[in-house]
């Protein structure tokens, strides 16, 4: 039996061409980047590189590319990095209910320095309401931080829209596009963004490398203190390795976008289609407006982690909202925000492919995934078929 | 494919539960639902005098969940209805395996809903 993954958003395999781009930076080309001897001009030219190849995914200019260790400090440098640096304008951020934790913790924890935040809803499709934006904006308000793609439901902000309304009064935009890059088309030169977080780990590259767009002129405070590298917007010695493994990683994904819009986008659609045909199961989230890799379906009179583990047991990885199957025992914060009844919540299942996927993955699981509905069904006490 | 998220004793009992579905004779049932999780558990009992004569669950819930009322449903049968004060977290890990922490409430739920079918069946007799 192949062991089946779908669980991409949380994090995907290492293409084994990175892997191959990033060996020579552990044991050859170690040196700090900081270095002006070979060893370490040698590893500033493999970031340099690889600071290029993610700037071309993304249409921005590699100055603009600053390293980080992950999606999380991408977003904490943001959000610290405008509110700091802002102080004196005002004191007040906007983002939505439904963003990653490394936003809303970092907003919590900015509350509690003194700075405002307001927590926008979203519709039950996920979308955000640009009417409620308008109406939340201050003249106080100093930055708008929204993520490009839910992590939980794939829906796609309408970003543009958003940058008009902000730019028209001075606000700067940041997005937290862990989810959306490598996975649909993204150009800085025409999408006005002023921050934008990226991960490695989500694109089939290393763990333990993100980055963060910082527009040409936008200023922030750095979040890091130490010495003066990437232009002294984050200090710490360079991971030189991860960043190469970063960079291949990004390269690859620009390749495969076309893929991703029609192959994988094929393979999730008949996988929920499929699943859509058992009675009692809904889809989360916009249909449409969403990216090609992510279905988040809810199937009533079941539980989360009991779905999760059953498909584990039989080769099959995803993910679920519900409660108490992470650490927490709190069900997913995304799925209550779209509205979603505790119920629904409970019986959620998150699929999210990537390129690495074949036809045989989805067939797999609907080879198996009715049978375990079906069987959970049976158990419940308010369930009668 | 074996998962270490859980003990191989719960898994087991998740995989194949004991004693599920209604028992249309019972002497008395009960249905609580933790209001934090969402997790639904229903038990029913039937008792011949003061002894456990049959036990039987339903459940919309996490792998402790079932897998404690499973092993509940086995382990009851034919004790005095009293032994239930036997049951506690330290019983069912010592049967089945440690849970993780976020998970200790399940135990809570089986003890407080099989607890409450016996007190049910006085109440109701057939």
């Amino acid at each position: 039996m192949n062991p089946v993954y779908l669980d991409n958003s949380a994090s995907t395999p290492v293409d084994p061409q990175v892997v191959e781009a990033m060996l020579p930076y552990f044991t050859e080309i170690y040196g700090n980047a900081s270095s002006i001897h070979t060893y370490g001009q040698r590893a500033r030219a493999a970031a340099e590189e690889a600071r290029g190849q993610i700037a071309r995914l993304v249409g921005a200019g590699a100055k603009e590319v600053v390293f980080t260790s992950g999606g999380t400090e991408s977003d904490n440098t943001a959000l610290r990095g405008v509110a700091y640096q802002q102080r004196d304008r005002g004191n007040h951020i906007i983002t939505s209910q439904i963003e990653h934790p490394a936003v809303l913790s970092t907003c919590k924890a900015l509350e509690l320095e003194g700075f405002e935040v307001t927590y926008l809803p979203v519709e039950p499709s996920g979308l955000l309401d640009l009417d409620r934006l308008r109406a939340a904006i201050t003249p106080r308000t100093t930055l708008i931080s929204i993520m490009h793609v839910n992590n939980e439901i794939g829906t796609i902000q309408p970003l543009a829209e958003i940058c008009d309304l902000a730019h028209g009064q001075k606000i700067l935009v940041h997005s937290d596009c862990v989810q959306s890059l490598g996975k649909i088309p993204i150009d800085l030169g025409s999408l006005p963004l002023d921050l934008a977080s990226f991960s490695g780990h989500k694109l089939h590259g290393p763990k333990g490398i993100g980055a963060l767009f910082v527009r040409k002129n936008v200023r922030l405070r750095p979040f890091m203190l130490g010495g003066s590298h990437e232009r002294k917007r984050r200090a710490g010695t360079e991971n030189v390795p991860g960043i190469v493994g970063f960079g291949k990683a990004a390269e690859l994904a620009g390749r495969h976008l076309d893929e991703m819009a029609t192959r994988v986008r094929g393979m999730r659609d008949r996988l929920e289609t499929a699943l859509l045909q058992i009675s009692g199961t809904i889809r989360n989230g916009d249909e449409k407006q969403r990216v090609p890799n992510i279905s988040n379906l809810s199937f009533e009179h079941t539980e989360g982690e009991g779905l999760l583990i059953s498909l584990d047991l039989e080769g099959i990885a995803v993910s679920t909202g519900a409660a108490c199957s992470s650490g927490s025992l709190e069900p997913s914060h995304v799925l209550v925000a779209l509205g979603r009844d505790k119920r629904d919540v409970h019986g959620s299942l998150r699929f999210s492919f990537s390129r690495m996927n074949t036809e045989n993955d989805l067939q797999r699981v609907l080879e198996v995934l009715p049978t375990i509905v079906q069987r959970m069904r049976s158990m419940s006490p308010s369930f009668s078929a | 494919m074996e998962n270490s998220a859980y003990s191989p004793g719960l898994l087991e009992h998740y995989r194949a539960p004991r004693n599920v579905g209604v028992l249309p004779d019972a002497d008395g049932t009960a249905t609580r639902q933790n209001q934090v999780c969402g997790d639904v558990l229903q038990f029913f009992v039937r008792l011949s005098g003061e002894t456990v004569d049959e036990v039987r669950f339903k459940a919309e819930g996490c792998i402790p969940t079932v897998a404690l009322a499973s092993y509940t449903t086995e382990w009851l049968r034919g004790k005095k209805k009293g032994e239930i004060e036997r049951l506690d977290l330290a019983h069912f890990e010592d049967a089945l395996g440690s849970l993780p922490p976020h998970k200790i409430h399940a135990a809570a739920l089986v003890v407080e809903t099989l607890r409450a079918a016996l007190c049910d069946c006085g109440r109701n007799p057939h």
